[in-house]
């Protein structure tokens, strides 16, 4: 199964990365490169496996709910790109009907 | 001897007896990075002012006899991918190159407590993705022991600071082998700890269920102090493992009756052939020491590099969704609407690589893939975990070399993007099974250092500390990188 330079493209856009022409060329072949390398996998006996997402038996670890200090509110908007009002600043989100 | 020379024992003697302030050697530490760093370019930033502050504090607990820990008045660098509280953080990418964190990672909170002093955020990487320390936006950083060659990655920064005497100890992070391959490309000793060992928060996520911070010294017993100060259970981190850190202050002598496994895979042809003379050389100094050498065997080690990639792109490809230019990091100025925006703004604020591999994790997230690929990986990671385990019946330990080369020219392999991926492929096992894996120097070819690595079973980073003690104390100190 080998991808397609439309299908990069899709790809893309699902991650959110403009891409030029000639960045969707090159990862388009280096892709499939992987791709191929990857089938390797097959060979490998996975009969009866679950997935194992971590490496090390983990449990989930519970906090007590406690109150706690926050972030102060100025260390974190000096990140920001654009801020106005102590609030983040992006364009229009919805339309106006 | 120069104190950029010297041991933390030995910095730790002087300061102690008062011989030298903690403030003339953070200063004689930045004069030193001050007069190799324009051509080794191990740092990104250097806190000066922050790191002479520091210095005082640890000098009023000298004076004071309150507080003194091994690490009090000790010059530290920093991976620039773990947050620093009012200390840019940029991780060697356009995208965070102005980043200034609101808190400090739990791994800087536990140094600075000890009376640390952080010196400086060494370069990378971008995002930690890579072996070579070629991509970082902010240039690429040079090998001290030659500098026309690369010192490994993605920790190359705190590999070359710490091999060049810049500073006697530096974090790094390891996702596949970050901190172990430029170690071993730079002389020096690293360690990548076990799962869940060393706190991961405030360390920026690539993927998270391989990632560990981790210490990189020059000798056995500075890596263990740094590793024992910086290890321990840590609410903060949903992975944190509730195992009390083993004291590893004193190293205790002696090896006889421990088994070491030689597993069959990874000697195979592909190493160079001096790396394996070395590799031998320290199985025989093993063997005089009283351990018993067993051969074992690990099929799906041949596989590590394809789950490896498989899951490291996967989750990277979901931890970096996050740059999106609205409440943090870089954003392009051009945008029409709120998608556009995203887009250019991860477009123009990542690097190549960076865009590869989340391109790469998408696509095996899909549906299409998500089966045969991605699921493949997670049960070959199950199955690699049953590999271990029964190679940890037979043996305490097992060695294998940490890299299969010596460190190539600069930009030499660039366009090989395959051999690129696949030079991490000794290293990455560890990462996938959870346990501790340390490299050590041992020796080199053609004046450039060699690294022999050890993995034991998880919790037993006591069991590598001592058998690379003893193997450098039979080796003596590899010192090449000294500037």
């Amino acid at each position: 199964m080998s991808l397609t330079k439309e299908q990069v493209k899709e790809l893309s856009s699902m991650a959110r990365l403009a891409l030029t022409e000639e960045e969707i060329n090159c990862f388009t072949v280096q892709i499939n490169e992987i791709l191929g390398y990857l089938k390797k996998l097959n060979e490998l006996s996975i009969e009866g496996e679950e997935p194992a997402p971590y490496g090390v038996p983990l449990n989930n670890i519970m906090r007590e709910d406690k109150v706690q200090s926050s972030f102060n509110r100025d260390s974190v908007l000096v990140n920001a790109p654009q801020q106005e009002s102590f609030c983040f600043k992006v364009l229009k989100v919805l339309e106006e009907d | 001897m120069e104190i950029v020379e010297m041991s933390l024992g030995q910095l730790r003697k002087l300061l102690d007896n008062k011989e030298i302030s903690a403030l003339e050697m953070t200063k004689g530490f930045l004069g030193h990075i001050a007069q190799l760093d324009p051509e080794i370019n191990a740092f990104i930033t250097i806190t000066e002012e922050e790191a002479l502050f520091a210095a005082r504090e640890a000098d009023a607990r000298i004076a004071k006899k309150e507080g003194i820990t091994p690490l009090t008045g000790i010059p530290i660098a920093i991976k620039d991918n773990i947050c620093t509280k009012g200390v840019k953080t940029t991780c060697g990418s356009k995208m965070l190159a102005n980043f200034i964190p609101s808190y400090d990672a739990t791994v800087v909170t536990k140094l600075k407590q000890a009376g640390a002093v952080l010196i400086g955020k060494t370069n990378l990487d971008e995002f930690a993705m890579g072996s070579s320390t070629e991509s970082s936006y902010f240039g690429l950083t040079r090998n001290p022991w030659d500098l026309k060659r690369i010192p490994g990655g993605s920790s190359g920064g705190s590999a070359a600071a710490v091999a060049a005497g810049m500073v006697p100890l530096a974090l790094g992070s390891d996702t596949g082998g970050s901190i172990r391959q430029p170690a071993a490309f730079c002389g020096i000793f690293g360690l990548k700890p076990t799962y869940g060992r060393v706190s991961r928060y405030g360390l920026v996520p690539y993927a998270s269920s391989l990632d560990q911070v981790g210490p990189m010294a020059r000798t056995a017993k500075d890596l263990a102090v740094l590793y024992h100060n910086i290890s321990g259970y840590d609410p903060l981190d949903s992975t944190t493992v509730p195992l009390l850190p083993e004291k590893v202050n004193d190293l205790p002598q002696g090896l006889k009756g421990l088994r070491f496994g030689i597993p069959c895979e990874s000697y195979d042809k592909k190493i160079d052939p001096g790396i394996k003379e070395k590799l031998l050389l320290v199985a025989d100094l093993l063997e005089k020491a009283g351990c018993i050498p067993v051969e074992v065997s690990l099929p799906s080690l041949e596989y590590a590099a394809a789950i490896y990639y498989l899951i490291a792109f996967a989750e990277a490809s979901s931890n970096l969704a996050r740059y999106d230019g609205v409440r943090y990091g870089y954003r392009s100025e051009e945008q029409t609407d709120m998608i556009s925006m995203f887009r250019q703004t991860r477009e123009e604020g990542f690097g190549r690589e960076v865009k590869r591999r989340i391109l790469l994790g998408t696509c095996f997230l899909t549906p299409e893939y998500y089966e045969d690929y991605y699921l493949k990986a997670e049960k070959g990671r199950a199955r690699m975990k049953k590999d271990f385990a029964r190679a940890f019946l037979e043996c305490e330990f097992m060695l294998t070399p940490t890299t299969t080369v010596v460190p190539n020219i600069i930009r030499e392999k660039t366009d090989d993007l395959l051999s690129k991926y696949l030079s991490e492929v000794c290293t990455v096992a560890a990462n996938l099974t959870g346990i501790p894996a340390l490299t050590f120097p041992c020796g080199c070819i053609n004046g450039l250092p060699v690294g022999a690595q050890l993995m034991a079973r998880a919790g037993k980073e006591e069991t590598l500390f001592r058998v690379a003690s003893f193997i450098e104390g039979e080796l003596g100190v590899v010192k090449g990188g000294i500037r």
